[in-house]
């Protein structure tokens, strides 16, 4: 499958987190539709990001690792997973990096990809920040409001926008 | 039964979502990371929905597709793709994919095509289930239960069929056991699913393995591509192991195994797969003499014979012996078009048989009748039934009155097949043979009779059926279980007859 650009669902005009220098980290739109579609179990959504926050350092490890071993097939295949993950909570920015890098990976022309490792990095740390802060946010609102999940994340939703 | 759905997935957050959105108590899912792992648990417990991501490490989406059809090929499987990839959508649509979904993934998009997906595996379920309902047979409508023996067993059988519990079936040959086991299946949940039937008599002990547990390639000689063996094939559904008695004690061990573990080992492979099969056993020997005799392990019987269902021979539920005989006749006339009855004098021959063939013996007796008789009224001549198989009279029951209100036999016809000379012909030749049996002998007059209208009819089947006044279904019979060759033609025009 070749590598297309990052989500056109229009998520990012919506909301944004983690703004910063380089935009929007996250869509907060994205991940509020996200929790909306799941009615009662609004927290599945910090779980997904509990794992991706766990999967992270794992992934970036070996997209570093198959960087030096210039295997493109497991390049591609670690960006492909993590631009995935990305995906859910709206991170345009390293879903599209990461595309550049899966790319790269599949056509074996690992010249960029350690250019791009830096740039992944340094979005992914924007990213890591923005989610925890959300989940941190989420977590606090769940103390406040007694587990009351729809209402905490009403709330949290409010209060970031 | 709950569905399975299997998630193909390498990111923990997509898997994480897909099993969310996609949980239901209806259902049951498993996460795999690759398409290697996704098969293995195919395998080991066939799915009713596969969702796969496309790329992943060791098999990606398409070849795992591909695997996977070829093992069950309606098998709904969705892809995974990215949003906007118009090119690799389509890929998986003409790959043979039910359908795709797109990444991220919009959670009531995926529940959409996934209810999608298993309302076709519940068509199809469905449909299968019509189709072997409508092979009237084996159908319910089709049994005769009149004696009150019958009837509580399928009482029993009705309330055995709901349960999950093995059975074990002990009957004298002939008396139905396969029907039964048949039964057990069609009444139950597992209907729709595969039905399968395993002589276990009727193969070698080295191959008998093979045959229940499957082999992988290059297990023995002759092994030269991987077989799901009965256990895999009947998965979902329910497994009748017939002459269950006749196994050795070597594989009763094996079996055993299987039945504790729920697994079977395909011969030369290394890794158990999970099987979720219900096993009915029958034998026409007591089992518990066998086991009391040292030659059935104790604990293979126990766990068999979790139900146990006992069939009478016919000859202990006469009352049961007219109405099937009937079932037949009337069988016999939705195929041929020709009601044929029996005269009083028939049927009173028909109750008062001993019946050491049980059923199976009565279907022949009738099925040859209608081919001998000379008219649409079965004589007390035309059944040929040996006396020495007639039953005590002390035993044997009146006819029923209904029974006279009968048809008396019409003249015959003089190009008609002579019983009385085929009566003179029998006299003759056990006169001359001591050794040839009356079956066998009347057997041989049904072929000739037969060869005699296939040659008249020039070989043309339906034909020779008209003018034995029988349908084609009940000539291929005939001609089955004479054997062809026995009706002047050569094997290889037996071979893929319709049934």
């Amino acid at each position: 499958m070749s590598p297309e650009s990052r989500d056109s669902r229009g998520d990012h005009a919506a909301g944004a987190a983690g703004d910063g220098a380089g935009g929007q980290a996250i869509s907060r739109a994205r991940i509020d539709r996200l929790r909306a579609s799941m009615p009662g179990r609004e927290s599945v959504v910090e779980e997904l990001i509990a794992a991706f926050l766990a999967d992270l350092p794992r992934r970036l490890g070996a997209i570093a690792q198959a960087i030096g071993r210039g295997d493109g097939r497991a390049l591609a295949l670690n960006a492909h997973a993590l631009r995935g993950g990305a995906a859910n909570f709206g991170a345009a920015r390293l879903d599209d990096l990461c595309g550049g890098l899966e790319e790269a990976g599949a056509r074996g022309a690992l010249e960029s990809a350690p250019a791009l490792l830096e740039e992944i990095e340094r979005e992914s740390g924007r990213v890591r920040e923005a989610l925890a802060a959300l989940h941190a946010h989420h977590a606090a609102d769940c103390v406040d409001g007694a587990g009351a999940h729809g209402g905490a994340a009403q709330k949290s939703s409010g209060n970031s926008r | 039964m709950a569905h399975r759905i299997l998630i193909v997935e390498d990111n923990p957050v997509d898997q994480r979502l897909f099993e969310q959105a996609l949980s239901d108590p209806s259902r049951e899912i498993e996460v795999c990371n690759d398409g290697r792992e996704a098969l293995a648990a195919f395998e080991r417990r066939a799915a009713d929905v596969v969702i796969s991501d496309i790329m992943m490490p060791n098999m990606e989406g398409h070849e795992l597709l591909r695997e996977l059809h070829k093992r069950a090929p309606g098998l709904p499987v969705i892809l995974v793709t990215r949003f906007g990839s118009i090119a690799a959508a389509v890929a998986a649509m003409a790959a043979g994919a039910f359908d795709y979904v797109t990444k991220p993934i919009e959670v009531v998009e995926l529940q959409t095509r996934v209810k999608r997906a298993l309302e076709l595996d519940q068509l199809q379920h469905e449909n299968s289930v019509l189709r072997q309902g409508l092979s009237g047979r084996f159908g319910p409508d089709s049994v005769v239960a009149e004696s009150i023996a019958s009837r509580k067993l399928m009482e029993l059988v009705r309330r055995v069929a709901a349960s999950h519990s093995t059975v074990l079936i002990q009957g004298e040959s002939g008396t139905g056991k396969e029907l039964i086991a048949r039964l057990v299946h069609y009444w139950s949940d597992r209907v729709g699913r595969p039905f399968v039937a395993v002589n276990c008599k009727a193969f070698a002990e080295s191959v008998l393995e093979s045959e229940l547990f499957g082999h992988e390639k290059g297990a023995f000689t002759g092994a030269i591509s991987a077989r799901q063996g009965c256990f895999e094939r009947a998965s979902g559904g329910t497994l009748l192991l017939d002459e269950i008695g006749d196994i050795s004690p070597e594989f009763q061990a094996k079996l055993l195994r299987v039945l504790q573990e729920g697994e079977v080992l395909r011969v030369g492979g290394a890794e158990p797969r999970r099987v979720n099969v219900r096993v009915v056993a029958a034998t026409n020997s007591a089992l518990r003499d066998r086991v009391a005799a040292g030659r059935f392990r104790e604990d293979l019987y126990f766990r068999l014979n979790v139900i146990p269902i006992q069939i009478l021979p016919l000859r202990e539920r006469r009352e049961d012996i007219l109405p099937l005989a009937r079932h037949f006749l009337s069988r016999m006339a939705v195929e041929t078009g020709r009601h044929v009855t029996l005269a009083p004098e028939a049927a009173e021959m028909l109750v008062n048989h001993a019946w050491p063939g049980n059923v199976r013996e009565l279907e022949n007796a009738v099925e040859r009748a209608v081919v001998l008789a000379r008219t649409d009224i079965i004589s007390a001549a035309d059944l040929m039934l040996d006396r020495a198989g007639a039953a005590p009279p002390a035993r044997a029951p009146a006819p029923a009155a209904a029974e006279s209100g009968l048809a008396t036999p019409a003249p015959a016809p003089a190009d008609a097949f002579d019983v009385a000379e085929l009566r003179a012909r029998r006299a003759a030749a056990l006169e001359e043979s001591g050794d040839i049996g009356l079956s066998e002998y009347l057997d041989k007059a049904a072929a000739e009779r037969i060869a005699r209208a296939l040659a008249k009819a020039k070989g043309n089947r339906a034909e020779a059926a008209r003018s034995l006044g029988i349908g084609r279904a009940t000539l291929y019979r005939f001609m089955r279980r004479l054997g062809a060759e026995s009706i002047g033609l050569g094997a290889s025009h037996e071979s893929g007859e319709p049934g």
